[in-house]
């Protein structure tokens, strides 16, 4: 299992890991920062709304539902996603939004119901810390 | 007669959520608008047939449609637990979760770790009613068995059972979890599309409605459809197609009911002198005191046919029913 990049609480990811463990019924070391949700993990869908509401309650957050997919619609005045794929700003926006996942997975025609296939667990993490921050103002 | 277990529901569509408002003389859920906890109460009851004589089932809703339970969990097991506070101020031994509630929250588990009697997401009755009417469809119609939703409880269940009956199982597993999992069970990991043209007997299980283009589908097949919304897309269907109903249960007798329980059962889609499995799991419980057959994300072969062999004697039969 890969290192935590270290700019990563370790408490924080225990409780983000703890709550895949719990949803997925795995142990601690099947679960990596850089795991793949769907892939590596063998979650699907209802796993995620599992997931997601063990998080809520574990950091008192509301997660939004395709927040990500939302950021990532339009940038800067331009389509994010033309007829359900993502274009080439949106693709680049999502990078942005997601420097956990190599960035040639991310890529111009994705579609962007299948951006959950490039999840990984450090996403969640990561979506985590954000609400945390805006939370703390 | 005591309610002997409850059944919470949600709305399906929006005019079910109007029909729950009137009968619950909830001006706002009547109207469609917005309903908060107060909106939570009876929708009906039941006396459903066993062979061992009759058990009432009580008809609990909550306000949201599965949209709503899904974008706001914590206010989804507020309602549950409402829901569940009604049930046994009714005095019920057994708590079932329809549909988008036994998703929803853990899928169920918050509320089993508050709730005094056993809850039931009803997932053990489903996989083992699949399983045993694919079998009655697949010794009519031999050869290959394709099982889609293979990453969900059931549908792993049905197609690690159809594979350990000797069945060629082929499932869609295409994630390297998953195809372990397809080989750990004694199935064959495929794309969806592979499942669907090798398969004569077709297997719905996916828990996220349709994923499946009619095109894809072979002719002649038996599609067992779990899914709610069904397994395919819209489109024209392939020559001979015949879709049956996954989870479906005959009964020892009629079920009675008063007026909003007879609605409740229309709404559903419950046919005539049937029910579907979920549904029967909590009468298990209530009727045998015993429970736990849904625990855990992977659902226990052994457990699964002491499930089956329970409902059998209570008068609950697997059958073959056109959807």
């Amino acid at each position: 299992m890969a290192d935590l990049p270290p700019d990563v609480d370790p408490e924080m990811f225990a409780t983000v890991q703890a709550s895949f463990c719990e949803a997925l019924e795995l142990d601690d070391d099947e679960v990596g920062w850089d795991s793949k949700i769907l892939d590596d993990l063998g979650a699907e869908s209802l796993d995620l709304l599992d997931v997601v509401f063990r998080l809520e309650r574990s950091f008192d957050i509301q997660i939004p539902r395709g927040g990500l997919e939302a950021q990532a619609q339009e940038v800067d005045g331009q389509p994010g996603e033309v007829d359900g794929r993502l274009t080439e700003v949106g693709a680049a926006r999502l990078r942005e939004l997601m420097p956990e996942v190599p960035a040639d997975e991310i890529t111009a025609g994705m579609k962007s119901a299948e951006l959950a296939t490039v999840f990984r667990v450090g996403t969640f993490y990561n979506i985590v810390k954000a609400l945390l921050e805006q939370k703390a103002g | 007669m005591k309610p002997g277990f409850a059944f919470l529901v949600h709305p399906l569509l929006h005019w079910h959520r109007r029909v729950m408002g009137v009968r619950r003389g909830h001006i706002g859920l009547a109207l469609d608008h917005s309903a908060g906890i107060e909106a939570v109460g009876v929708a009906g009851s039941l006396t459903m047939p066993s062979n061992q004589g009759p058990v009432t089932g009580l008809i609990v809703a909550v306000p949201d449609t599965a949209a709503g339970l899904t974008s706001d969990q914590s206010r989804a097991l507020a309602h549950q637990i409402r829901a569940a506070e009604i049930a046994i101020e009714h005095g019920v031994g057994a708590i079932g979760l329809a549909n988008a509630l036994g998703v929803v929250a853990g899928r169920g588990r918050f509320l089993a770790e508050q709730a005094p009697v056993p809850v039931t997401a009803g997932h053990a009755a489903t996989a083992w009613a699949a399983i045993e009417i694919t079998t009655m469809v697949a010794a009519r119609q031999p050869g290959p068995i394709g099982v889609l939703g293979f990453k969900g409880t059931v549908g792993e269940a049905v197609a690690a059972a159809l594979a350990s009956a000797g069945h060629e199982v082929w499932v869609d597993a295409t994630g390297s979890a998953a195809v372990r999992r397809a080989e750990k069970t004694g199935c064959r990991a495929a794309t969806t599309q592979e499942v669907a043209g090798r398969a004569v007997v077709l297997v719905g299980g996916s828990t996220t409605g349709p994923v499946l283009a009619p095109s894809l589908v072979r002719g002649n097949t038996v599609l067992v459809d779990l899914a709610l919304p069904p397994t395919l897309e819209p489109g024209p269907r392939p020559d001979g197609l015949t879709i049956v109903a996954g989870e479906t249960l005959s009964l020892p007798g009629a079920i009675t009911a008063g007026f909003w329980g007879r609605i409740w059962l229309t709404m559903a889609n419950y046919g005539r002198g049937c029910v579907f499995a979920c549904l029967a799991e909590p009468l298990v419980i209530a009727m045998t005191g015993e429970s736990g057959w849904s625990e855990g994300r992977r659902l226990d072969p052994e457990r699964l046919a002491d499930l089956g062999g329970q409902l059998k004697r209570l008068g609950y039969h697997p059958v073959i029913r056109k959807r």
